[in-house]
């Protein structure tokens, strides 16, 4: 899937943007032009210098006065080393700045998407928004913006010592420049289609390279090594197709530059020799200019290929631009409290994920404070919605949701989410130990509350049994643990952060019946102390509950207490019945989804 | 630093042998033609130096100054476009050769990276992995492409430049490499520097994406426990730290052109000392002088260049080091070359494994025979996915062996014992495409069974009418999110439709509700009544009619039999049993 492409070349408005990085290091910036100024004009010094030698010394014979102006020469060239060295540091530095201050842009912008962004948008394309494209800025902050001007100043230098140095042949280096830049110009229309479609390929199999890895359990369990490497293959290739295209282009171009040069100090030497001969320049000057002429020629195929990059650097910068200005989550009109009540209200709720397409149709519901509440109704009811929306995790289309009386939409979202403890069907493990997965980012929590919460979910049995107990490091997504290890972690986790709100979605799936009688004893503890909704399974957790809510399709059909509903026949009763039946007979788990 | 630089990279250089030998020919041809420029400049100012002097008619080759000028200017002009034709063949060669090795060395490192043994990737991170097929790959061709051109050319020019300057003045040619030790001193300390410290942005870099990449994959996590603010925090300090290891890196590099610059300035500046001498004594001709001056400027540039070849040769090699390493890593062992056609016997013979130093299975011995029906219960961290993972050879046994069909199993070939397997797992990867792909995944569209009837099995046909699309319908992070019971059964299909000698469902049910449990189960027993099932489970429903019951505690197994015999024998199983039957009669009051 290749994303659209179209040539923009470089919009003012996005380079304005671009160059509103380098803002905070402005003074830094200034310096380095001063810089940038001190160093060209030194450096193209050196052939007026040659010049000044010829003429005034040795075609005089003056052998004291060539040892001044070599003094001279030393001189400029120790300014063109302190000032290299100072541009060449402040150049670099400038430039990490300003990628450092964008990296943070990015990621604190992620942090502020909604989940229905991350939804649609497949985290392979986000890291290239994180690693390429930042590299593109990189190289355009680092080398392009300044080493762009450097090259411009020096094309000016030049200019300027020749004009100073005679008119004539100022006029007819001039006269070469349309040239160039025609040429340069046919090149970077070229370039830039064919470097953007390269690009494309790329962003296309690294996303594929990275799911294969992701998933590379399923890969190789279903021999899929060979198709995964072929498909990787196939865009790999198309990739060096991109690419040779523009080789092609580049091979023409810059050699062509070399040839304009050359053709120019051939012009030089017929006309400029002419001119020595009739006495209207100087040796001196024909020399200058013989060595000025290949100078002037490679800052112009610099600016070309640092245009390249600037391009790269505006494609990326779109990219980067399009996903730091994606509307953020909304972070609700600063309602807080420190502790909720726990009163849950839906009032009328219409949600989709996408268009029309009504997951919830409906759906009214009331949780007093204290209350448990089980959820119970088929895979696809719309049960694990009810949840994300109590977390605000997706904003609703039609009706309210209030939590403690207020609109959810008024909460403060973090303070909201904080009081809230949600655990999850799939259960995410941050790389680090098990103490920091279970404080998560609550730097105030000690050790001690640490073991406290995994002992009330009796994850201490295998944790104490880890080689280093709290600070065994999990690994990437925790693939060293079970399933079943991995809930006890994200259990004790929810309960660490003493929530006035318990969310549980079918946390329990996976749990053996012992662990997981540990695990329904702590949490029975814990709901009589607060308001829970439970996404639930197990009978003995649907019966203890204050009511039930029994989803199908998108709405909720029955709601009551337990023999309420079994009394009234309907939906919760057949299932209800199926789970009977096999139990009654064959001592079956009861259990009901 | 090593006299060969492209040693490293020989190996994928190999097969482009020929086109870098043609792009290495056009490349001479082309410096030599460019190299007589200097000198015919040198004709052309001696040419006026005579007319100055009044020289007869006779001394111009063309009989007079307008028209030698004329003639070596249009020498210059004329073989300034041959170079140029030249030139972009030789370009064009020597790029294409950089992308195309740039390509193998990519496909190369993929193709094997993904044979490697599962174990190495719970030691890697994505993040990690992904930079090298990118970042590292790139480095190693931004240095081919230059290397080829600017370390050879520079190499080529270097000494046809001191041959062509000694002619003119010998003395002053071997003066001109006084600059060149140091050149070379400071070039191997500075590279020195810059090789570790280049290592170490590295590093931290890797660090930033994989610190990026599980935040994103745990955004659900982050937004849940409103921990945005501190994962700011913890980006903000490894960025800072990116930026100090670059500083430190930039401190050395920075310092590096323009002591070079220094050295070759000064040297030029002793040459043009002496040759203006030279000249005032007539002793030399002011063209030659000339001459000599273009000849240093070509021979200083890649001095100059010396540097940034250094520099992006030591990232090229650094990366393909870390590219190395994967690539060094032995595959997972194919097994025997010899196809076989299995019936599905399993057979554990007192096999062991342990993971971190800790035990997670210890002497374990269990036959399954071909067709019949192995179930595993016990608490969680027992070991029970451990153990189903042998079979696929997920994790291979570190004592003790495993045999199929009485055949160890490290000698079957790998892909015909995957092919026999069906195995889904815990947890479930759909990939980024439609859900008929993901159901038929690497098997052929022409298995014994088709999609739809896999779909019928695993119970998701009915959702599947509820999606406009159906089986075309895109899921994975670009598509639509299934729920967790509906990705188990796309998983139960994919494995399902391969119709696998051994099935294996390792708690794959336990998103799916009782009573589709039931149903799928009713419709498996029909297509596997004489395949090999394992399963893992809790619910008691599901394991009791296996034929046989193992129950795993703490890696070791602790009653095996069938539900019957381990109900008679009251132990940890009879326990189980217990306690389900518990709630369930509870239900009954």
């Amino acid at each position: 899937m290749e994303e659209a492409l179209e040539t923009k070349g470089v919009d003012p408005k996005l380079l304005v943007r671009l160059l509103g990085y380098l803002r905070p290091y402005a003074g830094w910036v200034a310096f380095t032009f001063v810089l940038v100024l001190v160093s060209s004009a030194a450096r193209q010094g050196g052939p007026f210098l040659t010049k000044i030698a010829i003429d005034d010394y040795v075609l005089m014979g003056d052998r004291e006065g060539l040892g001044w102006i070599i003094g001279v020469f030393l001189g400029l060239l120790v300014v063109q080393f302190v000032v290299g060295y100072a541009q060449s540091w402040t150049t670099s530095m400038v430039g990490q700045w300003a990628m450092r201050d964008v990296r943070a842009q990015i990621f604190s912008c992620m942090q502020k998407l909604p989940l229905r962004f991350f939804d649609r948008t497949p985290i392979g394309r986000l890291m290239a928004r994180n690693t390429s494209d930042v590299d593109a800025l990189n190289e355009l902050f680092t080398d392009g913006v300044v080493s762009m001007c450097s090259d411009m100043l020096t094309i000016l230098t030049i200019l300027a010592y020749i004009f100073y140095m005679d008119v004539e042949l100022g006029a007819l280096t001039c006269a070469v420049l349309p040239l160039a830049a025609a040429v340069t110009f046919w090149l970077q229309k070229k370039t830039f289609q064919a470097y953007r479609i390269a690009r494309t390929r790329f962003d296309s199999f690294s996303a594929s390279l990275q799911e294969s890895l992701s998933g590379i359990e399923v890969v190789q369990l279903f021999g899929f090594e060979r198709r995964a490497a072929e498909r990787f293959d196939r865009g790999n290739d198309s990739y060096l197709e991109a690419r040779v295209q523009s080789t092609l282009y580049h091979s023409i171009y810059f050699p062509f530059m070399e040839l304009a040069g050359s053709s120019l100090l051939a012009l030089v030497l017929w006309y400029g020799g002419g001119q020595v001969l009739g006495g209207d320049i100087q040796w001196g000057v024909l020399v200058a200019m013989l060595q000025y002429v290949p100078r002037f020629f490679m800052p112009i195929r610099d600016i070309a290929e640092r245009y390249n990059t600037l391009q790269i650097a505006m494609a990326s910068s779109e990219r980067i631009f399009e996903l730091v200005d994606s509307a953020p989550e909304p972070v609700g009109d600063g309602y807080a409290q420190s502790h909720l009540q726990g009163a849950i209200e839906f009032d009328g709720v219409f949600f989709a994920y996408s268009g029309e397409d009504w997951v919830l149709r409906d759906v009214s519901f009331r949780v007093e404070p204290g209350q448990s509440v089980a959820i119970v109704g088929a895979t696809g009811a719309g049960k694990s919605t009810i949840i994300n929306l109590v977390c605000r995790f997706y904003d609703i289309q039609r009706g309210t949701i209030r939590v403690d009386g207020v609109d959810i939409r008024q909460w403060d979202v973090q303070a909201l989410r904080r009081r809230v403890g949600i655990v999850q069907q799939d259960v995410f493990l941050f790389s680090g130990d098990v103490e920091r997965n279970i404080a998560l980012g609550d730097g105030d929590m000690t050790r001690a509350q640490v073991e406290q919460a995994a002992h009330s979910v009796n994850a201490d049995r295998f944790i104490n049994k880890l080689p280093d107990g709290y600070g065994h490091q999990v690994g990437e997504r925790g693939a060293s643990f079970s399933a079943g290890q991995r809930q006890l972690i994200s259990f004790a986790r929810a309960l660490a952060s003493s929530p006035d709100i318990l969310v549980l979605d079918e946390a329990t799936a996976s749990v053996d019946t012992e662990t997981e009688m540990w695990i329904q004893e702590a949490v029975e503890k814990l709901m009589q102390s607060r308001t829970s909704i439970v996404i639930a399974h197990r009978l003995s957790t649907i019966r203890n509950a204050d009511k039930i809510l029994v989803m199908h399709h998108g709405e909720i059909r029955e709601e009551g207490r337990h023999d309420e509903l079994l009394a009234q026949r309907g939906i919760y009763h057949r299932l209800h019945q199926l789970q009977y039946e096999d139990g009654g007979v064959d001592g079956t788990s009861a259990q009901l989804a | 630093m090593r006299f060969n630089l492209f040693q490293p990279f020989a190996r994928f250089l190999q097969p482009y042998r020929a086109q870098v030998g043609l792009g290495l020919f056009l490349l001479f041809v082309t410096l030599a033609i460019s190299l007589m420029i200097p000198k015919l400049m040198q004709w052309g100012i001696e040419a006026i130096e005579m007319a100055l002097k009044g020289a007869a008619t006779a001394a111009y080759k063309t009989g007079s100054l307008e028209g030698d000028l004329a003639f070596y200017a249009g020498l210059i002009a004329g073989m300034s476009l041959l170079n140029w034709l030249l030139s972009i063949g030789m370009r064009y060669y020597l790029t294409i050769v950089s992308r195309k090795v740039e390509r193998d060395i990519r496909s190369a490192y993929v193709n094997h990276l993904l044979r490697l043994p599962l174990s190495y990737f719970h030691q890697r991170r994505v993040g990690d992995l992904m930079a090298r097929a990118t970042n590292d790959v790139e480095a190693i061709q931004r240095f081919l492409h230059h290397a080829f051109r600017m370390s050879l050319t520079g190499a080529l020019t270097f000494v046809l430049t001191l041959v062509l300057m000694c002619f003119i003045d010998w003395q002053l040619a071997v003066l001109s490499l006084l600059p060149m030790p140091a050149m070379v001193l400071t070039t191997r300390w500075v590279g020195e520097k810059v090789r570790s410290g280049y290592r170490q942005v590295q590093e931290q870099f890797a660090e930033m994406v994989a610190h990026i990449q599980e935040n994103l994959s745990g955004m659900r996590v982050v937004k849940a426990y409103a921990l945005e603010k501190a994962e700011m925090e913890d980006f903000a300090k490894l960025n800072e730290d990116y930026v100090e290891r670059n500083r430190r890196l930039v401190k050395i590099r920075a310092l590096f052109y323009p002591f070079t610059f220094l050295l070759n300035g000064a040297s030029m500046l002793v040459i043009l000392w002496l040759g203006g001498l030279r000249v005032i004594d007539g002793a030399m001709s002011l063209g030659a002088f000339v001459a000599f001056n273009a000849y240093l400027i070509r021979m200083g540039r890649p001095m100059m260049l010396l540097g940034r070849i250094v520099d992006e040769y030591q990232r090229a090699v650094a990366s393909m080091g870390r590219i190395q390493s994967v690539i060094d890593v032995q595959p997972q062992a194919l097994g025997g070359a010899e196809r076989m056609a299995l019936r599905g016997e399993v057979e554990f013979r007192s096999a062991s494994f342990s993971y971190d130093g800790r035990s997670a299975l210890k002497d374990i011995s269990i036959r399954v025979p071909a067709g019949s029906t192995l179930a595993i219960v016990g608490r969680v961290g027992s070991g029970k996915t451990t153990l189903a993972r042998f079979i696929p050879r997920l994790i291979e046994a570190v004592d003790g062996q495993l045999l199929i069909d009485g055949v160890p199993i490290g000698q079957i070939p790998l892909g015909d014992l995957r092919e026999a397997i069906g195995y889904v797992p815990q947890e479930t990867f759909l990939f980024s495409d439609t859900l008929r792909e993901n159901v038929l995944l690497g098997s052929d569209q022409s298995t014994e069974i088709g999609v739809e009837e896999a779909v019928e099995i695993a119970q998701l046909a009915a959702d599947l009418r509820s999606f406009p699309l159906g089986l075309e319908t895109v899921v994975g992070e670009r598509g639509v999110t299934l729920s967790g019971g509906q990705k188990q059964r796309t998983a139960l299909a994919r494995a399902v439709i391969r119709k696998p000698k051994i099935l294996i469902l390792d708690d794959a049910l336990a998103a799916v509700d009782t009573h589709t449990e039931e149903e799928i189960l009713k419709r498996l027993r029909g297509i596997m009544a004489e395949r090999t099932t394992i399963i893992i489970a809790h619910r008691i429903s599901t394991v009791k009619d296996a034929d046989q019951i193992v129950v795993l505690d703490e890696g070791r197994v602790v009653e095996l039999g069938t539900h019957e015999q381990l109900q008679a024998r009251d132990g940890i199983y009879a326990d189980m049993c217990r306690r389900q039957n518990l709630s369930s009669e509870l239900e009954a009051l």
